[in-house]
């Protein structure tokens, strides 16, 4: 197995692939394509009218033991680009070179039938994944036992909850043992638990598998990835092993974040603020709040809460001043200073809650307040850099 | 280790395609018959009255023409050698076999198009195991031939051992037409319609529930539709007569082959483009 470490598994070498706009066309050409293919005719590669790129000029290898990581909003190509590296859609250009068993997780649970037991659905959906009938008949205690459903295996899937099936789908597609996994966003249903023993499995996996992963969830691919393919309109806009940029590069197509006054009360009126637009990591940040505010005993709680691009609460920062107003009309003005930002380099959304007192009668709650970017740190998935001191020491044994 | 390459010019030559088709057919056996099992499992296990729907089309489209036959309101030429009811049966339940292996493969793709764009599986498979839920309906068929055989009391001759025979070649001739228009039927349902209203009339034009008729231009009609002397046959074996074209059924059974194979290659370079086309 050892030298088998760095062979390469996966090739893909300028794959495009092409959809047609609408239905009409789409049957057309399907019809056009089969009949010459029938002929033995050439089918011309380029686009004919209303046909599009779906996924356009994609490269990249991949050896045993590494994961990619195929990111991008809906509708960049992700999953075309997927079924043409399962060999379920042909290339129309380029050409892909796969070595070894691949296993497939664009569905849980295909071929189950919502009438039979879960244990006839067993064989069901291991055959349709390549199972010979001894690999289920084997494999069949472990399946029930990794589903975490054995009490109810019996029982018509019909009755599952869709976190049942995708349990069952998952146990089975678990004991595939293959050299290429693809996996397309089909983890998200599960509960906590299970996406988490998912994660474990999958970790068992990869030491042997080469992993292709499909997800909109952040945090899981920076876990697993170290090749990153960022997808816009069916083509490369970041490719590499830098997961954190190809991240940050994510989320700047989503820039749309407007403030929303979530919670109102006519207590607090005029709300001001003058925060610093860019921080310099290690430095102070200063922000500046004005307000107005009437029929109040005491001055109001302030909570800043500083969310990141995937709106992860990461840091708060919070006023515990407060003065008696006797319900009089004044006009508030805090001034907060943050001695050291240790976020990492990014773009940061702040939101504002105010309360009578911390998180008792609350007045007001705005979103996306303000935001600011953090530079000259460190550009990394977590939220933080944090600074520390070191001691290295070398210990030698004699 | 397996090697596959994907790649926009393909070059395979038919010979090629067949090695491929073998090889995925033995492969694929398990799951051909992992899905039949499913689907009749399936169809009974939400059915009170079970088996008894398999005889059901082939009763009631009896019971019509012996009522018509016998009413009077249309005079049927049969063979005088049996009782109507044994030819009516019989030439039904062969005429439901044939429609059946004729939709296999439209049928079993069909109800395999939410997996098809999903998981890469040999789709010969879906053939295979349309092959097998057909057998199965087919085996209960025969018991009904052979309980109206026994109600009246006739005792198949050693003809009888030729009917399996014919019976398979019906079925490859049929099969193998209703797979050389499956790519395209797949694309665009005009075709199965097409097929369904089509295959309709056919039915008057072959020994079905009437026997060749003596003159006219029926006759020049039910001779040049081969399903005449196949059909013709298979009663007759059954039946203690002789059976003539016997030369004839082997040709046929032949060509169907061939076309069988033809289609086989044919579908499975159509597949790709298909699943792109229809898969949900």
């Amino acid at each position: 197995m050892k030298n088998q470490k760095n062979e390469i598994l996966v090739s893909v070498q300028n794959v495009s692939k092409k959809f047609s706009m609408d239905m009409k066309s789409s049957l057309k050409y399907g019809a056009l394509d089969i009949i010459k293919s029938t002929l033995g005719l050439t089918i011309k590669k380029d686009i004919r009218p209303k046909e599009f790129w779906a996924v356009k000029d994609i490269s990249f290898e991949l050896r045993r033991g590494e994961c990619i990581g195929l990111i991008g909003h809906n509708g960049a190509g992700k999953s075309t680009l997927l079924k043409v590296l399962n060999g379920l859609y042909t290339p129309d250009k380029g050409q892909i070179v796969m070595k070894g068993k691949v296993g497939a997780l664009i569905e849980l649970g295909a071929g189950f039938n919502p009438i039979l037991t879960g244990r006839e659905n067993i064989y069901n959906n291991a055959s349709i994944l390549g199972f010979t009938r001894k690999e289920v008949e084997d494999k069949m205690d472990s399946i029930i036992e990794f589903s975490e459903i054995e009490q109810f295996i019996d029982m018509p899937i019909q009755n599952y909850s869709s976190g049942m099936k995708v349990r069952l789908g998952f146990a089975i597609a678990a004991h595939l043992e293959p050299d290429i996994l693809i996996i397309d966003e089909v983890l998200a249903v599960g509960d906590l638990g299970f996406v988490l023993k998912c994660f474990k499995k999958i970790d068992e996996l990869l030491p042997n598998t080469a992993l292709i992963f499909v997800s909109h969830s952040m945090p899981m691919v920076s876990r697993i990835c170290n090749q990153i393919i960022l997808m816009d309109h069916g083509m490369v806009q970041y490719q590499g092993a830098n997961i954190s940029e190809g991240i940050a590069q994510y989320y700047d197509h989503f820039d749309d974040m407007t403030t929303a006054t979530v919670l109102e009360d006519s207590s607090i009126a005029d709300i001001e603020v003058n925060a610093d637009k860019f921080c310099v990591w290690g430095q102070e940040m200063k922000v500046n709040l004005k307000l107005k505010i009437k029929n109040l005993q005491k001055t109001p709680s302030i909570y800043f809460i500083i969310k990141d691009k995937e709106q992860r609460g990461v840091a708060s920062f919070i006023c515990h001043e407060s003065i008696d107003v006797n319900n009089n009309e004044h006009i508030l003005e805090f001034n907060a200073v943050i001695p050291k930002i240790e976020l990492t380099n990014g773009t940061y959304n702040v939101d504002l809650a105010i309360y009578e007192t911390l998180f008792k009668g609350p007045l007001c709650r705005i979103s996306n307040l303000f935001t600011f970017s953090v530079r000259e740190g460190l550009q990394t998935w977590e939220a933080f850099y944090l600074e520390s001191k070191w001691d290295l020491k070398l210990t030698d044994n004699n | 280790m397996k090697t596959t390459v994907y790649t926009s010019d393909k070059k395979t030559h038919f010979f090629q395609e067949l090695k491929a088709i073998y090889k995925d057919t033995r492969t694929s056996n398990f799951l051909a018959y992992q899905m039949a099992k499913r689907d009749l499992q399936s169809q009974y296990r939400q059915s009170l009255l079970g088996f008894f729907w398999a005889f059901a089309p082939i009763i009631t489209n009896s019971l019509v023409w012996i009522f018509l036959s016998s009413s009077g309101t249309v005079n049927v030429n049969a063979d005088s050698s049996i009782p109507y009811i044994v030819f009516v049966v019989i030439g039904t339940t062969l005429w439901s076999i044939f429609t059946e292996a004729l939709m296999i493969p439209l049928t079993s793709v069909n109800g395999a198009r939410s997996i098809l764009s999903k998981i890469n599986f040999p789709k010969e498979a879906l053939l295979i195991s349309g092959f097998y839920k057909m057998l199965f309906n087919l085996v209960l068929k025969l018991i009904l031939i052979a309980g109206i055989l026994a109600v009246y009391g006739i005792m198949p001759g050693s003809e009888v051992l030729l009917f399996p025979f014919i019976l398979a070649v019906i079925t490859i001739f049929s099969f193998s037409i209703g797979l050389l228009f499956t790519p395209i039927g797949l694309i665009y349902t005009d075709i199965s319609k097409i097929i369904t209203t089509a295959i309709s009339f056919v039915m008057y034009i072959t020994p079905v529930v009437y026997a060749v008729p003596a003159h006219g231009i029926f006759k020049k009609l039910f001779a040049v539709n081969p399903l005449t002397y196949l059909f013709n046959d298979a009663r007759n074996s059954l039946i203690s007569l002789p059976v003539t074209h016997f030369a004839f059924i082997g040709m046929v059974a032949a060509a169907s082959f061939l076309v069988m194979l033809l289609g086989l290659v044919i579908f499975r370079k159509s597949m790709p483009i298909i699943i792109e086309k229809i898969g949900g």
